[in-house]
Order: C-alpha cells, then sequence, then structure tokens
C-alpha cells in the first residue's frame, strides 16, 4: 500500500513538473491573429483589405458620417433648421454648423483618427504584400495603395488649405508602411502628400485588377481617383486621360430614368457607383441619418434657396431624388438624397445605412467637361455636359457661359456628397448663408483645425486660426 | 491488512509502537478505546451514510457497493497470526475489518480450520470471547473489546480499574467560560471538547493526565486522583504571539512573523447583511479601504491596500481560497458564502506577499474555509435571516414639480413655436414621482445550514444556503450555494482532503433604459405615462439621455432581463509526511464560472427580440510543496520550495435575435432572424517557482527570506519572466527586554524589505493582433483589423515594499494592536500611454512611470470592561495614506476622468484637474474662473463665440485628490448577560467628488432640474450662485454648458462617516434552549448604514469612483435584518 502511495505521489509530482513549460507561459491568442499569420493566405489579404473598408464604417464621430457631415456643415447648401426638436446625430448642426468648430471638435478629432486608423490597417497590407510570395499578391497591393491614396486625398482635402491657394502649405503627416508605431512625423506639404497620393495611384494601376466589385476599389476607381486628383490639381491633361480610362470600364454608367436614380439613392442599387463602402442590410447603424432622420422626425438641413434655384423643377430627375417637402417648416424642403430607406427599420428608430458612395460615373463626366473646356476642348467639354444633362432629363445645354454651367450641373448633380465644400476652396470662394453666416474666400478656417490631442502627442503644428 | 483507509479505531501496528508510552497504561487504553469504539463507529456510519449520499464525494472518495453479508468460507490456517488470517478472508470475500492494535492482538498465532462456515462465525471463533465483531455495513467488520467480557475478566484477575466520568467547566480567567477547549486524557488522541457554555464530560482513570488546551491560553495538564467534578481555568498565554495565522503557502504562529499580516475575527462576517461576504471588511482592516458596490446582491466591495498601485491594471487584492488562487475577478466568485469561512488573513508587506509573486501587488486576501472538526459528534448549525432595505429618497424634494419644471421650460424657449404644447402639457395635471415608481423596499432572505463533525482520522463538513433578495428596483435575486469537504488521514503519513462547491445564482433584473436612480432624478414630472386606456406608454415624449425616449416602466414590464451563474469548483490536496520534518503537500484545485444573460423584449413591443449572452471563466490551479522544519537547540527553522501553475481561460459568446411568434418560447431557435454573434476566447498561463525560509533564534530573533520566480503568458517576448524577493526579520522585545515585566505583555518588532508584482492586464496585451472582437464587418462577412501596437517591452508592474511594524500588548493584552508604517513603490506601472492618433492608435499599453504611496496603520483592541456578566471591548483601526506620482515617461501627465483628474510627477495620485470656480459675475451671469495669473476670467457661453478652450487651458492640478488620506473603522463590542451588542462606525477622509450628478441637475434642461436652478441668473444685477442658463436658440433642448463641469463649483468633500453596522444579539439560556434540543439558539437584529454623514449631494459617498466621480447612481440605502443562529 505505501509502495503505492509513493508511487502516486511521484506520478503526481513527475506530471506537474514534465507539464510542458512552453504550453503554459507561450501561448497563442485564441480570437485575434498575428499579421504574419493573416496573410499566409489570398483570405487573409482579402479579408484584412475588406477590414479597412469596414474601419471605415464607424460613424458616430469615426469616418462615415464625418466624410458627408463635416464638409455640408460648412457650406452654402444646407440650412441649420430653428425647429427645438431638430437634431443631428453627430452634433454637427451644433458645433460645426455654426463654423465655430475648434481644434477638440469631435468630429473633425474622429475623422482624423479613423483615417490614420485605416491608413495603419492599409500599410500594414502593403508591407506584408510587398514581401508576400503568393500568386495574386500585386492584386492586393494595387487595392491597398488605391485605399492609401483615397485616405490621404480626403485628410489633405479637409485638413489642408486647397492645392491651388498654397501648395507648400501644411497639409498631413505622410506615414509609409516602413514607418515604425513610435515614429512621429512632421505634417507635409500639399503638394508632398498630393505627389505621393500620386505616386500610390500610378504604383497601383498596373497592379490593381477589375476582378472586384464596387465595394473595393478596382483599377477602374484607381483611375478615377487619378481624374479626381489631377482635377483638383489643376493638372487637366492628366483629368482628360484618367476621367476616360475610368469610363472606359462598362460596368459603370449613367442611370437615365428617374426609377433608376431613385433606387441608387433609396436602396443603392446602381451603375453609376464606381467605389462605395458597403452596408449590409442587417447591420445596425445609422449612416442613412447623417443629414436627416425621418424615422425619428428629426431633421437637422433644410436644402438651402441657393441650391434650389438651381434646378429645373418640373424637368430635373434629381428634384424629386435628392429633396423632400420639410414636414415641420413650410415651403422648405430636407436633403432626402441621402436617407436611403434600404435597411431602415422605421418601428425601431433605426434610420438605417446607406452605402458611402464615394466615386460615381457622373462625376467622371463633370471632370472630363471642365477639364477639356480648361485645355480649351470645349466640343469635348460639352459633350460630357450634355451626356449627364440628357441621363437627369434635361436637354442639351445652349447657354453661352459653359464654365459656369459646369459648376453649377456639379453642384446640382453632386449635392451632399461634400464636393460643394472642396469646390469652395479649389475656386477659391466663400460663401455667405442666408442669414449671414458664412466664410470669405480662401478664409483660414476652410482648413479643418488640426487634433488638439494630435498636436499635444506629436508636436505637430496647427492650421492657422485656431 | 485492509485497505480501507481511514480506520476509526485500528491505529497502525508500527506507529503505536514508536510512541512511547509506558507500560502500564496500556490495559486502560484498552478498556477506553473499546467503549469509544461504539461511539464512533455509530457515528462512523453516520459519517457514511452521508458521505454516500453526496454524489461529489463518493466519485472522490468512495465506492462502496453493498453485498450481501452471509458469505460463507472455507479455511485452513495453521500456526498463522490472526491478522494474516483475516487478510486471508478479505480475499477471499471482500469484508474488511477495523481493530485496533492496542484493543486487539491480531499477532496472536491461531491453528483454524472451517469448511463453508459463514464468516462471523468463524471471526467469533478467531477472536473469542474478550471482543466482539460487528458488520458496519455489508463489506465491513469492526472488531472491539467486549466489554462486559473484558470487564469480567479484569475482575478474575484483579486488575481494577477505576474507570469514570470526570466533568467540569473551563473558564478564563475573567471566569468566562471558553467553548471548544480540546480536553485529552493522556495525550491520547482520544478526547472532548468543551460545549457553548465551557462544559465537558470525559472519561479517565486514576493517575491518568487530563490535559486542556487552547488557542492563546496556556495549556494545563491534572493528574486525575479521585476528582470528579474538575473545573478548571486557563490563564491567558502572556502574549498573543502564539496564535495561528494564515500566510502564503503555510500557516505559521504569530510570533514568527516577520510580514505584516492581519488576522480578521471570523465573527465580523455575520455583521452584514449583504450577500457577498466581503462587505463585512469594511471598517474592520486597518490599511484595507473596503467601499459597498450596491450594484448587485453579490456584487463585491471595491477593496484598495496600501494606496493606489496601478493605474489601469487591476488594484483588487489576490484571493486565494483554501490554497487555490480565485481568477482575476476573484470576488466575483460568488459562491463563497460568509458562514462556510474559518479564516481570513490579509497580508500586506514584502514578507507576506512576494511569495505571490506577479500577483501579490495589491494584497492578498487567503480565506479557509470551515472544516470538520476531528472527534467530534455530528454538529449542525442553522442560520436564518429575514431583512429589509430602502433607499433614500429625499432628494425628491430638491427636484422640481411639474409647473415648476413647465415654467422653467417656458422661460427657456422650449415652446416659443408651439404654445399648444405647453398649454396641453399643463393641463393634463400631470406630476409623476419617478422615484415611488421605480424604486421599491429591497426584501431579502439568507437561510444556511451546515452539518460537520469528525472522527480522530477524519472530519466532514457540509453546507447548503439559500439567498433570496427581492431588491429595490423591483428585480429579484436568488441564489443557493452547496459545500462539501472532506479531510482524511489515509495513513500516518499521508492525508487527504477534499472540498467541493457548488454555487447557482438566478438573477432578474429590471434595470432596463437607464439607471433607476437617474431615471428618479431627471426624468420629468409632467411626463405622460400612460394611454387612454391605462396601460403604460411605450414611448416619453423626453426620455433620459437616449436617442429613443423609451418608458422605463413600460421596458420594464415588457422586458425580461434574466441572468443565471452558476459556480462549481473544487480542490483537492494530499499531504504525505514521509519522516517527522518534511511535510510534501500537493493542491490541484480548479474553478468554474459560468454565466447566461438574456434579455427579452416581448413580442407586443416589436415583435420580440433577444439578447443573449452566454460566458465562463475558468482557472486551474496545481500547486507542490515541500516544507522542511527542523530545529536544534535555540534554533528552529523552516523551509517552503513550491512549485506552482496556474491557466485561466475565457469563454463568451454573445448573439442578438428578433422576430418572435411567442413570449412563451425565448430561445434562439425560435426568432425568424438573428443578427451579429460575437465569440470571444482567451487565456493564459503562468508557471511559477517559489521558497521561502523561516529561521528563529531562541524564539525571539526571526529572519525570513522569500523567492519566487514566475514566468507569464500575458508578457512580451523579452520579458517572460521575473523574480521576486523579501527579506524578513522579527525581535520578541519583550523576551529580551521585558520579561517577566507585568505591564508590557507582548512587544515585537518586525521590518521586511521585498518586491512584488502585477500581472492582470490584457491576455496578449504586449502583441499587436488582428482581432475580430469588435465585429466589424464588410460585405457580409466579419473582418479583422488591428486592435493595438505592439510593444514587446512590456513587463509586469513592479512593488517595492519596506514596513515596520510594531505588535505591542499591555496588560495582560488587555490593551493590543500593530502599527506599521510602509514605503511601498510601483514602478514600471502599467497603462494605456497615449500616442499620436497619426499612428493608427490611440494608446498602447507600456510601462509609464513610478508612484509611491507611504502611511501609517494602527489598530488597538481594548478589553475595557471584562467580568463575568459584563464585556466590553473595543477595535479600532485607522490607516493613513500617501501616494504620490513619482515619475511619468517624457514627463506627460495622464488626464482621467474626462480630463478632471491627472496623474502628474510631483502630484498625488489622483489629483483633480480642475478650474477654480469664483462663483458668478453679476453683470454677465456668467461663471467665473480664476486664472493662473490669478485674474477672473468668465466663461462666456454662447454657442458661437464660447470660450471653452480658454477655461479648458485654466485647469490646474489641485492639491485635492480623490483618493482618501485616511479611512478606518470603530467597533464597540458589549456583552451583558445573553445579551451582546455590536456596533462598526466606519470612516474615509481627505478626499474629493466630482459630482457629476450634481452638474446634470442645473445643466441638462430637457430633464428634471434641481429647484433652485429657476432662480439662476437672469439680468445683471442678480446675485446669484448659478450662472446663466445658456441654451441654444436652435435647440434649447441641448444640454447646457453653463456650468464647467471639471471645475470647484461641483467638486464635494467626499469623506465620511457612517453608521456601518448595528448588531443586537440575545442568546437564550442553555438550560432553557436544550429542553428543546437546541445546543445554542441566539436571535439578532440588526442595522446597517444607519446613518451617514457627508457633503456628498444625494449620492451615497461609498459609490464614488477612485478617478473621483460620482454620477447620479445610488443614495444612500439602509438596511435592516431580523435573524437567528441555532446550533445543535
Amino acid at each position: 500500500m505505501k509502495t503505492n502511495i509513493k508511487l502516486f505521489f511521484a506520478t503526481v509530482l513527475v506530471a506537474f513538473l514534465s507539464a510542458c513549460t512552453d504550453d503554459i507561459i507561450n501561448k497563442e491568442p485564441l480570437d485575434e491573429l498575428s499579421p504574419e499569420t493573416l496573410f499566409q493566405t489570398d483570405g487573409g489579404f482579402r479579408t484584412a483589405l475588406d477590414g479597412v473598408y469596414g474601419v471605415l464604417k464607424q460613424d458616430f464621430f469615426g469616418y462615415s458620417h464625418g466624410i458627408y457631415s463635416i464638409p455640408e456643415a460648412i457650406s452654402d447648401d444646407l440650412v441649420g433648421s430653428s425647429n427645438s426638436m431638430d437634431y443631428s446625430f453627430d452634433g454637427g448642426l451644433e458645433n460645426i454648423y455654426p463654423l465655430a468648430y475648434t481644434a477638440t471638435t469631435p468630429n473633425i478629432e474622429g475623422f482624423w483618427k479613423v483615417s490614420y486608423q485605416a491608413l495603419n490597417n492599409v500599410n500594414t497590407i502593403i508591407r506584408q504584400a510587398r514581401k508576400s510570395t503568393l500568386a495574386n499578391k500585386n492584386a492586393y497591393l494595387g487595392e491597398a495603395l488605391g485605399i492609401r491614396a483615397l485616405l490621404y486625398y480626403n485628410l489633405y482635402r479637409f485638413y489642408a488649405p486647397a492645392y491651388n491657394t498654397d501648395k507648400t502649405a501644411l497639409a498631413v503627416p505622410y506615414r509609409f508602411e516602413t514607418d515604425a508605431l513610435l515614429d512621429t512625423k512632421p505634417r507635409n506639404t500639399s503638394d508632398e502628400v498630393i505627389n505621393y497620393i500620386l505616386a500610390d495611384l500610378n504604383e497601383a494601376v498596373p497592379l490593381a485588377t477589375n476582378e472586384v466589385n464596387s465595394y473595393r476599389i478596382s483599377k477602374t476607381a484607381i483611375y478615377a481617383l487619378l481624374a479626381r486628383v489631377s482635377h483638383e490639381t489643376s493638372d487637366y491633361k492628366n483629368a482628360v486621360v484618367y476621367g476616360n480610362l475610368a469610363l472606359a470600364d462598362t460596368r459603370y454608367k449613367l442611370d437615365t430614368t428617374l426609377a433608376a436614380l431613385q433606387k441608387e439613392w433609396d436602396k443603392d442599387d446602381s451603375g453609376e457607383i464606381m467605389f462605395r463602402i458597403r452596408f449590409e442590410n442587417a447591420e445596425v447603424q445609422y449612416t442613412a441619418g447623417i443629414l436627416a432622420i425621418p424615422v425619428m422626425s428629426s431633421y437637422p438641413y433644410l436644402v438651402s434657396n441657393d441650391l434650389l434655384i438651381l434646378y429645373d423643377q418640373s424637368k430635373d430627375l434629381r428634384f424629386s431624388v435628392y429633396f423632400k417637402s420639410h414636414p415641420t417648416v413650410k415651403g422648405s424642403y430636407f436633403p432626402k438624397k441621402q436617407a436611403g430607406t434600404r435597411t431602415t427599420n422605421a418601428a425601431t428608430f433605426n434610420p438605417g445605412n446607406i452605402d458611402l458612395k464615394l466615386i460615381r460615373v457622373p462625376e467622371m463626366y463633370l471632370i472630363l467637361a471642365e477639364s477639356y473646356l480648361e485645355e480649351s476642348r470645349s466640343a469635348e467639354a460639352l459633350v460630357n455636359l450634355n451626356k449627364l444633362r440628357n441621363a437627369r432629363g434635361l436637354g442639351d445645354f445652349s447657354g453661352a457661359d459653359l464654365k459656369k454651367e459646369i459648376l453649377n450641373e456639379r453642384r446640382r448633380e453632386l449635392a451632399f456628397e461634400g464636393f460643394r465644400f472642396t469646390e469652395l476652396k479649389r475656386l477659391g470662394l466663400g460663401f455667405t448663408r442666408a442669414e449671414g453666416s458664412g466664410l470669405p474666400p480662401k478664409a483660414a478656417r476652410f482648413a479643418l483645425p488640426i487634433p488638439q490631442i494630435e498636436i499635444d502627442r506629436s508636436g505637430i503644428q496647427q492650421n492657422p486660426g485656431y | 491488512m485492509h485497505h480501507f483507509p481511514a480506520s476509526i479505531c485500528s491505529v497502525e501496528k508500527k506507529s503505536s509502537k514508536s510512541i512511547n508510552q509506558p507500560k502500564h497504561f496500556k490495559s486502560m487504553k484498552k478498556n477506553l478505546s473499546a467503549k469509544v469504539c461504539e461511539v464512533k463507529s455509530a457515528l462512523w456510519d453516520n459519517f457514511l451514510s452521508i458521505m454516500r449520499k453526496s454524489i461529489i464525494l463518493s466519485i472522490f472518495l468512495f465506492n462502496i457497493v453493498a453485498f450481501a453479508s452471509a458469505q460463507k468460507i472455507t479455511i485452513n490456517a495453521r500456526n498463522k497470526s490472526i491478522a494474516s488470517v483475516l487478510k486471508t478472508i478479505t480475499k477471499k470475500t471482500n469484508i474488511e475489518f477495523f481493530y485496533s492494535d492496542d484493543v486487539f492482538d491480531s499477532q496472536r498465532m491461531v491453528n483454524i480450520t472451517v469448511k463453508n462456515v459463514e464468516v462471523m462465525a468463524v471471526i467469533k471463533e478467531l477472536i473469542g470471547d474478550n471482543y466482539k465483531a460487528e458488520f458496519v455495513n455489508n463489506k465491513l467488520i469492526v472488531i472491539a473489546l467486549n466489554q462486559k467480557a473484558a470487564v469480567s475478566s479484569a475482575n478474575r484477575s484483579s486488575q481494577v480499574i477505576n474507570q469514570r466520568k470526570i466533568s467540569g467547566i473551563v473558564t478564563d480567567n475573567m471566569g468566562l467560560p471558553i467553548i471548544g477547549v480540546t480536553i485529552l486524557v493522556n495525550d491520547n488522541k482520544m478526547g472532548t471538547v468543551t460545549d457553548f457554555e465551557g462544559k465537558y464530560q470525559i472519561m479517565a482513570n486514576e493517575g491518568d493526565v487530563v490535559s486542556f488546551s487552547f488557542l492563546g491560553f496556556a495549556l494545563k495538564k491534572i493528574k486525575i486522583k479521585d476528582q470528579v467534578i474538575l473545573n478548571i481555568t486557563l490563564e491567558p498565554t502572556a502574549n498573543e504571539l502564539n496564535e495561528l495565522v494564515l500566510v502564503g503557502y503555510g500557516k505559521t504562529t504569530r510570533d514568527k512573523i516577520t510580514g505584516s499580516v492581519t488576522k480578521l475575527d471570523t465573527k465580523l462576517l455575520q455583521n452584514t447583511q449583504n450577500v457577498s461576504f466581503a462587505d463585512a471588511l469594511i471598517g474592520v482592516v486597518p490599511g484595507l479601504f473596503v467601499q459597498e458596490n450596491f450594484s448587485s446582491p453579490d456584487a463585491p466591495p471595491t477593496m484598495l491596500l496600501r494606496g493606489v498601485g496601478s493605474i489601469s491594471a487591476s488594484t483588487e487584492p489576490l484571493i486565494v481560497v483554501d490554497g487555490v488562487q480565485m481568477p482575476r475577478s476573484g470576488l466575483d466568485s460568488f459562491m463563497l458564502n460568509a458562514a462556510d469561512i474559518q479564516d481570513i488573513s490579509i497580508l500586506k508587506d514584502a514578507a507576506a506577499t512576494s511569495i505571490y509573486g506577479s500577483k501579490g501587488t495589491n494584497g492578498v486576501l487567503i480565506v479557509t474555509t470551515k472544516r470538520g472538526t476531528r472527534n467530534t459528534k455530528l454538529k449542525v448549525a442553522f442560520n436564518s435571516r429575514l431583512g429589509v432595505k430602502y433607499a433614500d429618497q429625499s432628494f425628491t424634494n430638491d427636484l422640481m414639480n411639474a409647473s415648476q419644471k413647465l415654467d422653467f421650460e417656458e422661460s427657456l424657449g422650449f415652446y416659443k413655436t408651439t404654445p399648444a404644447l405647453l398649454e396641453k402639457r399643463r393641463a393634463s395635471g400631470q406630476e409623476v414621482n419617478w422615484s415611488d415608481l421605480l424604486l421599491t423596499n429591497e426584501i431579502n432572505r439568507e437561510n444556511d445550514i451546515s452539518f460537520s463533525g469528525g472522527s480522530d482520522k477524519a472530519n466532514y463538513y457540509t453546507s447548503l444556503t439559500y439567498n433570496n433578495v427581492d431588491n429595490i428596483f423591483g428585480g429579484q435575486y436568488k441564489r443557493y450555494t452547496v459545500s462539501m469537504r472532506v479531510d482524511y488521514d489515509l495513513s500516518k503519513k499521508l492525508k487527504v482532503g477534499f472540498s467541493g462547491n457548488f454555487g447557482n445564482v438566478n438573477e432578474e433584473d429590471k434595470r432596463t433604459v437607464g439607471s433607476p436612480f437617474s431615471n428618479a432624478f431627471l426624468l420629468n414630472p409632467w411626463l405622460a405615462i400612460k394611454d387612454d386606456n391605462g396601460n403604460s406608454l411605450r414611448l416619453l415624449d423626453v426620455g433620459n439621455s437616449t436617442a429613443v425616449p423609451y418608458n422605463p416602466i413600460f421596458v420594464r414590464d415588457n422586458t425580461n432581463v434574466n441572468t443565471n451563474r452558476k459556480n462549481i469548483s473544487g480542490s483537492a490536496n494530499l499531504t504525505y509526511i514521509p519522516v517527522k520534518w518534511l511535510t510534501l503537500n500537493g493542491i490541484l484545485g480548479a474553478n468554474f464560472n459560468t454565466s447566461k444573460n438574456n434579455s427579452f423584449e416581448n413580442v407586443i413591443v416589436n415583435g420580440g427580440a433577444l439578447t443573449y449572452n452566454t460566458g465562463d471563466n475558468n482557472n486551474y490551479t496545481g500547486t507542490l510543496t515541500a516544507t522542511i522544519a527542523h530545529s536544534f537547540q535555540k534554533n528552529a527553522f523552516d523551509l517552503v520550495l513550491g512549485y506552482e501553475v496556474n491557466e485561466n481561460e475565457t469563454n463568451s459568446l454573445a448573439l442578438t435575435a428578433k422576430d418572435f411568434s411567442s413570449d412563451a418560447v425565448q430561445t434562439i431557435s425560435a426568432a425568424k432572424t438573428v443578427g451579429a454573434i460575437t465569440e470571444r476566447q482567451s487565456h493564459a498561463g503562468s508557471l511559477s517557482y517559489f521558497s521561502r525560509l523561516n529561521y528563529t533564534l531562541n524564539n525571539t530573533y526571526n529572519l525570513s527570506l522569500s523567492y519566487r520566480r514566475d514566468g507569464s503568458s500575458r508578457f512580451g517576448d523579452r520579458n517572460k519572466y521575473a523574480n521576486f524577493w523579501s527579506v524578513g526579520s522579527s525581535w520578541d522585545i519583550r523576551k529580551d527586554l521585558f520579561n517577566g515585566n507585568k505591564t508590557v505583555s507582548s512587544l515585537k518588532l518586525r521590518a521586511s524589505i521585498g518586491t512584488s508584482g502585477n500581472d492582470f492586464i490584457g491576455d496578449f496585451a504586449s502583441q499587436s493582433l488582428y482581432s475580430y472582437r469588435s465585429q466589424i464587418t464588410y460585405a457580409g462577412s466579419t473582418v479583422p483589423y488591428l486592435i493595438r501596437g505592439e510593444n514587446a517591452d512590456l513587463t509586469w508592474e513592479k512593488n517595492f515594499n519596506k514596513n515596520i511594524g510594531i505588535d505591542y500588548g499591555f496588560l495582560n493584552n488587555r490593551i493590543s494592536g500593530t502599527v506599521d508604517y510602509y514605503i511601498r513603490t510601483t514602478k514600471d506601472l502599467l497603462n494605456n500611454m497615449p500616442l499620436p492618433l497619426a499612428s493608427g492608435f490611440s494608446e498602447l499599453v507600456s510601462n509609464i512611470g513610478d508612484f509611491r504611496n507611504e502611511g501609517i496603520e494602527i489598530s488597538l483592541h481594548s478589553a475595557n470592561i471584562q467580568n463575568k456578566s459584563f464585556t466590553w471591548t473595543t477595535d479600532f483601526n485607522i490607516a493613513n495614506n500617501k501616494g504620490t506620482v513619482l515619475s511619468l515617461s517624457d514627463d506627460k501627465d495622464i488626464l482621467s476622468n474626462s480630463g478632471s483628474t491627472v496623474f502628474k510627477a510631483g502630484s498625488a495620485i489622483r489629483s483633480f484637474y480642475i478650474v477654480d470656480w469664483e462663483g458668478v459675475n453679476p453683470v454677465t451671469g456668467y461663471n467665473q474662473y480664476r486664472g493662473a495669473d490669478g485674474k477672473l476670467v468668465d466663461f462666456n457661453t454662447s454657442r458661437t463665440n464660447s470660450n471653452t478652450n480658454e477655461i479648458n487651458n485654466l485647469r490646474q492640478v489641485s492639491n485635492k485628490t480623490s483618493i482618501p488620506k485616511y479611512y478606518g473603522g470603530l467597533t464597540n463590542t458589549f456583552k451583558f448577560k445573553n445579551v451582546d451588542i455590536s456596533f462598526l462606525i466606519s470612516y474615509a477622509g481627505g478626499h474629493y467628488v466630482l459630482n457629476d450628478g450634481v452638474h446634470s441637475l442645473y445643466n441638462n434642461p430637457a430633464f428634471n432640474q434641481h429647484i433652485n436652478v429657476a432662480d439662476a441668473w437672469k439680468n445683471p444685477g442678480d446675485q446669484s450662485d448659478l450662472a446663466i442658463r445658456q441654451v441654444y436658440l436652435t435647440r434649447p433642448t441641448a444640454s447646457m454648458v453653463s456650468d464647467y463641469k471639471a471645475s470647484s463649483q461641483f467638486l464635494e468633500n467626499a469623506s465620511y462617516i457612517k453608521l456601518k453596522n448595528l448588531m443586537i444579539g440575545y442568546t437564550i439560556d442553555k438550560g432553557v434552549s436544550q429542553k428543546i434540543g437546541v445546543e445554542r439558539l441566539r436571535f439578532f437584529l440588526q442595522g446597517q448604514n444607519l446613518f451617514t454623514k457627508s457633503d456628498v449631494s444625494y449620492i451615497d459617498p461609498e459609490y464614488a469612483t477612485a478617478a473621483g466621480n460620482i454620477a447620479l447612481s445610488s443614495s444612500i440605502v439602509r438596511g435592516y435584518s431580523f435573524g437567528i443562529n441555532v446550533n445543535f
């Protein structure tokens, strides 16, 4: 018996001591994984790239609200509601619309933060793709470079004055895939940032494919971005080249009927969308309530008269798609364009989601029209403008001031998509709202403040005027 | 012999021989043990039957199957010992035998030849008339002395045995009976203990030596001559230092301890009416700051030992129950029932805690649970309690009523465009008292019963507890726990112990939309809550801070929130003592916690919606220790060597489902639509080697050294292992300098230095990883993203402790206590270091700085009056702590609590970071704040050109902190005849809170407001303490920023003093209670939180967070209970 006990004790002892120590203190995570593990497969790259788009879906004080709500609140297309019951989800009506935004305004901080969060994820993919041995690595690298370019373009657009105004002005710190986590960098100039963006896009062109749908950055989307950046920086020659290359993709074309246009904005279903951030039906988020929240009877913004009078209310297909009568302020309209109902559930006060349609076909026609004109090819300019006008139920343009009409058409077509803010900057304009508030041309406040938290932590310079 | 492990009567031959006893005791002993044997076997049966009923233990221990006893056997033995014949019988029949070699001469040689004879007949033949044999059960025969035969044979041989019953009462030097004194005859294992009145009975012979021993009293031995009544008075030992105290991986006497260890009087555990036993620790342990947590009946209190030693990792002490470390959320293990606790020790300094290495930084709470007592009959203890609690609702007096609120709203311009709405609301005449609707009285019930007992080789304890709480939010809480413990000597050298617990909690919560307290404060009194048919409205006109203004009453009545938690835990403990000086011990412990929560919204609301969460948290600990103890001449040492493995795993699953056809089935399968599913898994492991050497010279000088090496999966590759050490020493000054002194009864000086650590951070915090955790989806699939940055250098938080202390006792220890002074330096503090956002992360878990806490702890115990009918004792403790931030990496201040408290190098830990409020500018109506240059700055709250940023920049590090400077408690206990009274006053002071609740009551005009808000500044020249209520003209219902929150305006002194507990008990005279077969019967009345003095408005100051915030979470909750203790 005693021998047995001794044996038993010895066994327990040995079992204890021989318990593989490596197993105990070298544990691998169970619901997380390292980049090296994830990027061993094609599936890993695909899902990590989708992860970047997923990060951009963050709404409150994140990206998917800010990309529209911040620029639109600094424009003359919208008028803040005076009804005490109306409110905006992101507080933009209170802190941005009055043009009182500061370095601590959470929406502006959030947009910066999420942009760089996405960039860090993209840079990780780029780093891994560059050393990957997978056959399809180029496609992933191309897509990742395209996303990086898009993210930096929007950062430039928000936080720097227009390239045309001052290209040596400070834009944003540009981080490469080779930067270490704790490296801090000063702000690059607009010129540098634009050049990096173009370099990314140019590198991406031969790598990217069109095998991805509009939920991802395809080769076509990269051409479109090249067209947009060229146009933004007055490189009209290249804007023409890339605009045409983007439109060469037969998957994407203009909608020509009211039904199709309604479907695009209400149900996110259209061939006009070249790139979008996709939201699924089952998701509960609030992107459809960015500028109007019909399910909660809150209409924070009215459409400004300046914008309304640009439309031919009887013919323009866009009028009934973009605007709807304001239920409490008689004779006014609210921006219905972004308040799609695809995923709305009024019973649970869920305003639902809309896809963020970040690159659309009509923009390409408008870029082409303007760029041809700037390149003194007005006939081609007119052709491109009329293609869009005809699709929207309007006849050919017959007026004298083609340039003005192209810009008006931009404002009409791209309303509430954040373009008006960029346009005012690009063209060196200011705006004055009906009640008197506004910004003078080239106002410093057109460049949003660098978040105070970033300045405190990395020592970078604030924009003038804050 | 037989393989049955714990024989009651048999003592192994070898060991009995090794006891060197005078020969003449032998015959007497035979006699006595025979008699005891009869009793014991009955007890043993009793024990076994309980055992058999217990599934857990029968799996652990026994495998008894009943067989028919009338077996017949054939034996042919020549010149064999009886023992070997019995062995043969066991082989053939599976029947085993119990006997004592002292009683029964099993080595006697016999010849026997039987053929097909019944077993019992064979046995009788073998043992002869002097012994009797009987079946204890079908497989076990006990052989014992046949008394009649023995006596007669003794008479025949003229051996006169003067055995007689001796009885008496044992009292202390004050004449008070002592309960539980161990009484042994000739140091035999057979003995008894005194009962609740100090009485005992024992059998002894003339010449026997009877010993009386009790902890804290000098051993007394009496030689029996002709006494029948033997009343004994025990003298307290000159010092209380030889009391046994739990320490890490062992027990030691108080006189040998070199570290700072507080042993808790577990009687205190009865003093709380709460389910969580740890609430009884409030105000009784010097240096341990404990605050009640009201959120759930079994929510453990927050505990902070010797100041804040961490910013972001846990500051809670490690909990060790029966040698098994509890998971990180140690006290959440809700199964531990106060009545089952035997001992609690709180380890504080390095000498005590460094043996717990990377887990000991915040101190260690060692708990042992009750086990049965050896050599006692079945004891039954039953406790029952019925209590009521209610929340202070006087705050409603300070809130606006409906017409005041509507006037206020009108004055702000809410109804400028909708005057009809105002008229409608006025006309409705609504006057809702939300606090009446949302809060009710709590009724709590607790019943527990325990059974315990033991023989000389085994003991058992089993208990059952039931708690039922109908809480103040209308929710229901039900808990039961079952525990079983048994210890068992397999042999003289080998002992096993098993413990098993099962706990089950069912909780139905009624807190749905926001906290009922914050709703009671903030919901408007004019709100319509019912429709014309008298049904609750689903939506209110204005809700409390959520986007959708749900009516909490409607949601409460149409939502079922059910939580079930289960805990199964157990441990097996094996002790092997191969030689006297060596003890080998192995403990295997496991702790399984599962929880399930489902929240179901009825179909009537919106087609039914289910939120389902389930998870488990499991912990495994294996510990092996070898303890070597040896003494020679004046030297004594003991050495502990140990090895420990700990693994922890957590799993959780959460999902939502909607669209149900009926409320009756609330399962996921019954839903038409299943929503997002989130699953999380993680695990961690550590392994450790540890050692401790204690050395004592002349029982006067002690030295202890400890060392531990820990490896943990939680840390970066570069820091997998860390080492911890301590050196402690103590000097019994009394022995050297005051020996024989009547005034000084004990005096001991202690000093220690050493290290401990804190590994309570995320399991994989050092690695940059892709995670699916927050359920970001894209294009229909869940997608991963990087959740944090990499920090391979991440390492443990290290504590360097220095402690010097005195244990004192004067006047026969009528006055005693301890004084400790400590310096606790925490290095490599773990915290999220803010990163530039451009890095892609907001923060990185890093080691960012050093803290120092220093303080003095004093405890005093005084037996003020001590006589037979009246005693009065006072226990007082106070601790003072001063925490300082020594340094922070890059000299960067760390803001917390939304920027209102700060960690700044050179300042106190958690200093407030606020602006000085200087009242209201009577000209502008704005609040004025004092700038750094001393000038007053108006807080311009107009929405378009607010100077919030400017005011933000005026924040300064204040010398006020959220951590108390001093805290402690005062307990007085009185005993007068049958009545006992005790009360506990707990207090803490020198700290502050920022009252978020008051800010809300002034600045949220859409919700109900403080009555004073109507008197805010309106016109130039107004003298008011409240600035102009500035609303945003286009959205007047938005919350205001009239008052800047992080200002001294909302800073309140959080010092408090509470009559935390009052207990009045009455014990029925034993003579009376015994008539109904009860050993002890006590009734008690108890009160809790009866009186509180504090400057904190509305909210119980114990609710303040460590960061110094207090919200509208709960007013003071008072409680009363009535109960009964019964012992059989």
